[in-house]
């Protein structure tokens, strides 16, 4: 062979020679999970900041440079110390990447006080592709907040009203990072709307605004020239006027509380417009100045002028007129239930007490026993060497015990007593008339028999979980239980809740849900006259009328029914049921009824002080009022849940 | 003795019969005993209701150790030790068969002791905080140690015969120290303790403990095996003419 031959033949041979050589010193390709990478920021609160003790909105901001692909983007919350409420937290959901976008996600977290970090993750296919660490603790403060949607930090001077918590503070969130759940406000005592920047918000942020005025927020929408842009940015159904244009006047009167008004002078642009809802407090001739509308617990107000521009800006009644609007520091919707030991909870006491739940009575273990007994004796004491054979009396045996265990298991584990999930379910209702809105407190206290972990399903991902109801007995050994919630479109799944053997984990959920209930009530010569709709799918059972302190008795309303009734003087039960006035004509009102009703509105009313509150409309649903149900739960002794309705009348 | 000769023997004699009955009445008294009387609302409240359930297993575990040794000491034939030293001394049975099918009765007997107290426990479910896996643990770790107990007795009739008070006191230690040691020193195998585990719904215990209850079951069975076999050793020595065969 010569050697032209040889390289001839061999020329393959060296070529994957040398490629095997170079090969190792090529770079490797990227892995799967190095190409699909994400980057990930979060946005938690207003520009940074959330009130400790409140719930916070949290921006997950999701870069995916990389393919598409399915995530799973988790949050985690941890905190110090139990006190009650879990020390974890964690939301769970399930998203698509698309490639080269990024995407926002909104979450609402709870901020205790002892908050520490904020830990995000997105893993995709098993593996972690991103992760995010952020301090909450520098985040959180204890000032009051209002939020105001300016282009300019122009309301800045209201900071100096301060409150309880010793300061206040205002933050300018941008129009796309508004919370688009009303939870994400609970942490803000009011949102003051100057101008959107031209930029219009997103129905869900526009609905979440409105919710959480319901459950006792203040929304205020100044006025001037920004007031044109309302409309605009779709909040127009929102403001309680409907802004026609825009005019001058030398001074106005503005209302600044007590019923007082006070003088603002200069030159001044005013928004003009029409009421549509609420009351006006100060006007010009026909020109509103100064609209407030009450919706729910809380209220929408109109200013005609821009209190950041010329002379309002200056004005030295700025001060007084805020504190007026802003009134003191907002109760927080979340939060703000006293969540003691399940067990004592009032609401829940008051429905346990008279469930008819208890453990089987002796007499039936005693016939059980007996019964049994009775059918071993002539299967074991039988004459030695007579009677029946070894093989019958082995098979009798077991045919009766296997009976007596059947017998045992259905009386005693299915019939007198269940050993599953037991739920009691109480709810509060509370709603204005017209408004088409409620705010919903819902509890339910979860208790076993047996040990066991709990999963409960929300049909809407908007009821907000109420932490601190988390405390079993002091006594109880806690198990740092770790929430964990998953959110699948509108449905969330809870899991996390373990319920020791007899005892009880008290879970509280709040939301305002859509309740279509009017009442009207007039005076009608020395009597009153009284109108109620029912748009619901419920009926309301048990209702009657407060006015004053008298209670007028009005019986059920069917679901989708009216009913209008006209009462004397005399009608009205001087004390009504519930206070402990009670007399024994008074009892009537629930002889329809069980003490459950009596029980638990006592607690709910007792402290209310109903003879001055306002006239409205007290009666009952059957439970629950949000669409929650605990896995494999059922209510304790086979009656629904309890629901209190309250609506404010017109 | 083979599972048919038992079974005839065990479930013809109203002498062996009767301590089934008490094994049931004393059982349905202890259900009644610890029944919760109170409220449903003052136990969730309290947090304190009677352990229906471990206290009913703890009952039935303490029975059928008592009974599972005094059946495998066979006290409750007609005479028992005449029986084993013929079988063992004068018949050329195989001590292995012997051995193993008094096991696979003691087997079978304790299963029928464990039907016959099931019911109780079943009643005492709900109320006493488990479920039915729990109930068939519990089952298993008193039939464990039930059987070990039996092994344990017949060992101590191979040993001492019936001369008593000697066996009985053997077998009493022999049974109450393993359970007190086990109790005090090495709980994860204790069937006492896995009971009480059960409630809390941890049934890891359980199974470590009835597995141990029944190894030890199988260690006693060939520790019985040895012993009838010196004995029929020494009693083939003793044996006229044995000197002349060899």
């Amino acid at each position: 062979m010569g050697p032209r031959r040889f390289l001839a033949c061999s020329a393959p041979a060296l070529c994957l020679l040398a490629l095997s050589l170079l090969a190792p010193a090529a770079p490797p390709a990227p892995s799967a999970q190095e190409k699909s990478l994400v980057r990930c920021d979060a946005l938690v609160g207003f520009n940074g900041t959330a009130r400790e003790g409140r719930f916070a909105p949290v921006i997950l901001s999701v870069e995916n440079p990389g393919a598409r692909m399915k995530a799973r983007i988790s949050l985690t919350v941890t905190w110090g110390s139990l006190r009650g409420v879990p020390p974890g937290w964690t939301i769970t959901r399930e998203a698509v990447l698309d490639a080269g976008s990024t995407r926002r996600f909104p979450f609402v977290i709870p901020l205790p006080r002892d908050v520490r970090a904020l830990q995000a993750a997105v893993t995709s296919q098993g593996t972690e592709v991103g992760s995010l660490h952020a301090e909450l603790r520098p985040l959180a403060t204890a000032s009051r907040i209002v939020a105001g949607i300016s282009s300019d930090l122009s309301l800045d001077s209201i900071s100096a009203l301060g409150g309880s918590a010793g300061s206040l503070r205002v933050v300018y969130p941008r129009v796309d990072d508004l919370p688009q759940a009303w939870a994400g406000y609970d942490g803000v005592d009011a949102v003051i709307v100057h101008d959107t920047y031209f930029q219009q918000l997103r129905a869900d942020q526009v609905d979440a605004l409105e919710r959480w005025v319901v459950t006792g927020g203040v929304l205020v929408f100044s006025g001037g020239a920004a007031a044109m842009q309302h409309e605009p940015a779709g909040l127009g159904r929102l403001l309680p006027v409907r802004i026609t244009g825009l005019t001058q006047r030398s001074g106005i009167a503005v209302a600044v509380g007590g019923g007082s008004l006070r003088w603002m002078p200069g030159r001044l642009q005013l928004a003009e417009s029409r009421l549509v809802q609420g009351t006006v407090l100060a006007a010009d001739g026909d020109l509103p100045l100064m609209v407030r509308h009450r919706l729910g617990r809380g209220s929408v107000w109109f200013l005609a002028f821009d209190p950041t521009a010329g002379s309002a800006a200056a004005w030295d009644g700025s001060l007084s007129m805020w504190r007026n609007i802003l009134d003191s520091d907002r109760v927080p919707a979340l939060g703000a239930a006293d969540l003691s030991v399940p067990m004592e909870d009032p609401w829940i006491a008051a429905l346990f007490a008279a469930s008819p739940a208890s453990f089987p009575s002796v007499p039936a273990i005693l016939v059980f026993i007996g019964a049994y007994l009775a059918l071993l004796v002539p299967l074991l004491v039988g004459p030695p060497g007579r009677g029946m054979k070894a093989r019958a009396r082995l098979l009798l045996l077991v045919v009766v015990c296997v009976c007596a265990g059947l017998a045992g298991w259905a009386v005693f584990n299915r019939l007198l007593f269940h050993p599953g999930l037991q739920t009691i379910d109480a709810a509060r209702v509370e709603a204005r008339s017209g408004d088409g809105l409620a705010f919903v407190t819902e509890k339910t206290a979860a208790f076993s028999a047996s040990a066991r972990d709990v999963e409960v399903r929300l049909g809407s991902s908007d009821p907000v979980l109420e932490a601190a109801g988390w405390r079993a007995r002091p006594d109880l050994p806690l198990s740092e239980p770790h929430l964990f919630l998953t959110q699948a479109g509108t449905r969330t799944l809870v899991r996390g809740i373990d319920v020791p053997r007899l005892a009880a984990r008290l879970v509280v959920f709040q939301d305002v849900v859509r309740f279509d209930v009017s009442v009207r009530v007039r005076a009608a010569g020395s009597g009153l006259e009284a109108s109620v709709s029912n748009g619901n799918g419920k009926p309301l059972r048990g209702c009657y009328i407060l006015v004053s302190g008298r209670a007028y008795p009005l019986g059920d309303v069917a679901a989708g029914a009216s009913v209008q009734r006209t009462f004397a003087a005399s009608d009205g039960l001087a004390n009504p049921p519930g206070t402990s006035a009670r007399s024994a004509a008074d009892g009537a009102m629930f002889q329809d009824a069980d003490s459950r009703r009596a029980a638990i509105f006592k607690i709910l009313d007792e402290g209310a002080g109903q003879g001055a509150g306002p006239t409205r409309l007290v009666g009952w649903m059957d439970g629950p009022a949000l669409a929650i149900s605990f896995a494999g739960a059922r209510p304790t002794g086979n009656r629904p849940g309890l629901t209190l309705v309250s609506v404010e009348a017109q | 003795m083979s599972v048919r000769e038992g079974m005839h023997v065990y479930l013809s004699d109203s002498r062996m019969l009767r301590p089934c009955l008490y094994l049931a009445a004393a059982l349905g008294l202890a259900l009644l005993a610890v029944w919760p009387r109170g409220t449903l609302e003052a136990a969730v409240r309290t947090g304190q209701a009677s352990d229906t359930f471990t206290v009913v297993a703890v009952c039935f575990l303490i029975a059928l150790l008592y009974l599972g040794a005094r059946f495998g000491a066979e006290d409750f034939a007609a005479d028992p030790s005449v029986q084993l030293a013929e079988l063992v001394t004068l018949t050329p049975v195989p001590l292995a068969s012997l051995v193993a099918g008094r096991f696979a009765f003691g087997l079978l007997h304790t299963l029928v002791l464990l039907l016959l107290g099931a019911p109780f426990l079943v009643a005492a479910m709900a109320v006493g905080g488990v479920g039915l896996p729990q109930a068939l643990l519990a089952l298993a770790i008193i039939g464990a140690a039930s059987l070990a107990a039996r092994m344990c007795g017949l060992c101590a009739l191979a040993l001492v015969g019936t001369r008593r008070p000697a066996r009985d006191i053997l077998l009493f230690l022999a049974v109450t120290a393993p359970a007190a040691a086990a109790f005090f020193v090495q709980p994860a195998v204790s069937s006492f303790r896995a009971i009480a585990a059960l409630t809390r719904g941890d049934g890891s215990l359980s199974l470590l403990s009835a597995g141990t209850d029944l190894a030890a079951a199988i260690l006693l069975a060939a520790c019985t095996l040895g012993v009838l076999s010196g004995a029929r050793a020494r009693a083939r020595r003793r044996a006229p003419g044995a000197g002349e065969h060899e």
